[in-house]
């Protein structure tokens, strides 16, 4: 590889370095993870000279990120005495309605308000990875960004994106209602 | 209606704090890592290569010694006999050429069913029935030979046409003698009385 070579793509790696973190954290949600993922990805990339005479490098990085992030979330779903996805996913739901909910009057509403965000991300993680990845990629990157990313098209993304509000609004009114039930 | 803007609204400003890493190296120390780990995979495939050209080199030469080696056996094939007995006349003797390629097809054949099996390597014979095998000439070939090579043409035909005629059985004809009359008693007498 020629020294201008290894710059230009030195200088890809560091305007799409944080992007494509994102992109592996929001497939991940751990933090050494999508590191991982991302470095591994920019190997990847390098290995297949891939990233030569890009047009779009945002779309190129998203792609290959996720790919590389799901790739990883397989990698860690086979490792023994893992606990199933969906499980864990069903606990982390539950877990969450339960903590807003338990919490007592009065004082505990400070709780709530602080606890009340991190009960969210739990009832996030909660929902199927299909409906999940998609949203947790939204706040990045626009429908049309995140079905080239997915490989999948971008009336799949919409609905996806429309079905998780939904269950996210569901859970989250019966979170609210269990809670002022307490009350 | 509004309860359901406010859970979007606090859908949206949960959505953006999940999104954010919860703490994500610096950008400078990330490129960093990678472009180490570039190099590092650079030098490795280098290597590669360094490995694999030894390793061609190797095949290469062990190829071309191979190569010689059928060629210096097949010069071993090629001297046909050579007879044991020193001053005898040596007649230049190839083996033919069917019975050559048997023998390269039975090494060939055995290379093929075991390599380790030790090869048979059978030399190739004249063929004696054709090629009579060279000795010294007897007197009696010897005379022929002085004779073919002195006598004069016509002698040689002469010989030649007797010998088609060896076997034939000789016929004598039979002589019939006439007994003497008296005159030719009494002078056949007076002769012998003279003589005396």
């Amino acid at each position: 590889m020629r020294p201008e070579d290894e710059a230009e793509f030195a200088g890809l790696v560091e305007r799409q370095w944080r992007f494509a973190y994102c992109v592996a954290w929001a497939v991940l949600r751990n933090a050494q993870d999508a590191e991982d993922a991302a470095q591994e990805m920019f190997l990847r990339v390098f290995r297949t000279r891939s990233w030569e005479g890009l047009r779009d490098e945002r779309a190129f990085v998203a792609r290959a990120a996720w790919r590389a992030a799901v790739d990883r979330l397989r990698g860690l779903a086979v490792q023994p005495g893992a606990a199933s996805p969906q499980k864990r996913k069903d606990q982390a739901g539950d877990s969450a309605i339960d903590d807003v909910a338990a919490v007592g009057p009065d004082p505990e509403e400070a709780a709530v308000a602080a606890n009340w965000e991190a009960a969210v991300h739990r009832l996030i993680d909660s929902l199927p990875e299909e409906l999940r990845q998609p949203l947790a990629l939204s706040v990045e990157m626009n429908s049309k960004q995140i079905a080239a990313a997915m490989g999948v098209p971008e009336g799949t993304v919409r609905t996806r994106l429309m079905r998780a509000r939904t269950m996210l609004r569901e859970k989250i009114a019966a979170m609210e209602e269990r809670h002022y039930a307490r009350r | 209606m509004r309860d359901d803007e406010r859970i979007d609204e606090s859908i949206d400003a949960a959505l953006r704090s999940y999104a954010e890493p919860v703490e994500m190296p610096e950008t400078r120390v990330a490129v960093a890592q990678v472009m180490v780990r570039v190099r590092s995979q650079r030098e490795r495939r280098v290597g590669w290569w360094v490995w694999g050209a030894v390793a061609a080199a190797f095949l290469a030469v062990a190829l071309a010694m191979g190569a010689m080696w059928r060629m210096g056996g097949s010069r071993e094939a090629e001297i046909a006999w050579k007879p044991a007995a020193p001053g005898v006349l040596q007649v230049p003797m190839m083996p033919k050429e069917s019975a050559t390629n048997r023998v390269w097809s039975m090494e060939a054949r055995d290379r093929s069913r075991s390599p380790r099996r030790p090869q048979l390597r059978i030399a190739a014979l004249p063929k004696l029935e054709v090629f009579p095998a060279p000795r010294a000439l007897s007197p009696q070939e010897q005379a022929l030979l002085a004779f073919a090579s002195e006598a004069p043409a016509g002698v040689r035909q002469a010989v030649i046409e007797d010998q088609q005629y060896w076997d034939t059985p000789i016929v004598v004809a039979e002589v019939k003698i006439r007994p003497l009359g008296e005159d030719e008693q009494q002078s056949v007498g007076q002769k012998s009385n003279l003589e005396r």
